[in-house]
């Protein structure tokens, strides 16, 4: 699994969903948005190998609260994460992989909307 | 403005000589009470004020490197100690928060320990050869970043194997979230905070003047 195509992927994949996004924060929000996004891949990664979900639902709630505070709101972080999932869809090479950091995604995104979460690893 | 808040607001100025009057006014405390009741929340304060976006990363560079100075100036001593009881302390790889564990540094040679601190993120080969070479009876690590943490397992298993057996503590910020001991060797310890720490440091005096009875 390669982040840095993952990360490209799923940047490419939000500025062509919102050509807006490039209007208002011009080039170097798209390359802070490819940062963000490796942070993502990363905390996915730890959850994954230490096999504990709450390291990455509690990252997305801690960095929800941040990008509250700079102006975002909830719905683009759970749209970012939604696009993450897409994008690992497409991944071939690490399915076992793919499909937990799905679930990790899907259990924040849940949180993230303030639903009940069931079946936390 | 709390005392925390006010520390807080020096520490973001640069100004180490307001800092350290600031604390100059409490000659009553201990190092650990410094540590633990002033500085520890105002950085706390200082990481909450980068969050909520009232500050820059700037403006938290500036007062983290104000802190390290004045925490320098806390613990200078002329000569370096030399001491039967050595301890070496280290960030895990990448790990950039430090000030914790340079507090934890100055509470072991406040204690009688002779010391190596290494500050920020040192690569476990290194770590591995100092250990072997110097032998310390402790080794102390820090992570405070959770996508750190895969490497823990790593630091505390290569620590475990070395033949002298040294004695291996974890803290930062994560010791005191979240339960570490399934990512630790099994002989690790973990201490979630300063007043641990000095807990440990007593309990280690204690059993060696107990040894050294019988």
């Amino acid at each position: 699994m390669s982040f840095e195509k993952i990360v490209n992927h799923v940047t490419e994949k939000i500025y062509e969903r919102d050509p807006f996004l490039l209007e208002r924060f011009g080039e170097q929000g798209k390359e802070k948005c490819r940062e963000d996004n490796h942070h993502h891949m990363k905390h996915l990664e730890t959850a994954y190998e230490l096999n504990q979900s709450a390291f990455f639902t509690d990252y997305a709630v801690w960095l929800d609260g941040i990008l509250k505070k700079h102006g975002m709101n909830t719905r683009h972080l759970i749209d970012n994460f939604e696009i993450i999932q897409a994008v690992l869809a497409e991944d071939k090479d690490s399915p076992e992989k793919a499909e937990r950091f799905h679930l990790y995604l899907a259990e924040a995104i849940a949180v993230l909307k303030g639903e009940p979460v069931k079946g936390g690893v | 403005m709390n005392q925390a808040e006010t520390l807080a607001s020096l520490l973001l100025q640069g100004d180490s000589a307001k800092v350290w009057e600031n604390i100059q006014k409490q000659p009553q405390l201990s190092r650990l009470e410094v540590y633990q009741n002033l500085i520890t929340p105002a950085m706390q304060h200082i990481g909450h004020l980068w969050e909520t976006n009232q500050i820059t990363v700037a403006d938290e560079h500036l007062a983290t490197a104000t802190c390290d100075f004045v925490l320098s100036k806390l613990a200078y001593r002329q000569e370096k100690r030399q001491s039967n009881q050595k301890a070496m302390f280290l960030c895990l790889d990448g790990e950039q928060h430090y000030i914790g564990l340079k507090m934890v540094n100055s509470l072991f040679e406040e204690h009688g320990w002779e010391t190596k601190y290494f500050g920020p993120s040192l690569p476990l080969e290194y770590a591995l050869k100092t250990a072997k070479d110097w032998k310390p009876s402790v080794i102390g690590l820090s992570v405070s970043i959770v996508y750190h943490l895969p490497k823990l397992k790593e630091y505390a298993e290569a620590f475990a194997k070395l033949t002298h057996k040294p004695a291996v503590l974890l803290g930062g910020r994560l010791a005191g979230k979240y339960d570490l001991l399934p990512y630790c060797s099994d002989h690790t310890v973990i201490l979630k905070d300063l007043p641990e720490t000095k807990e440990w440091l007593q309990n280690n005096e204690a059993g060696g003047q107990q040894n050294a009875i019988f």
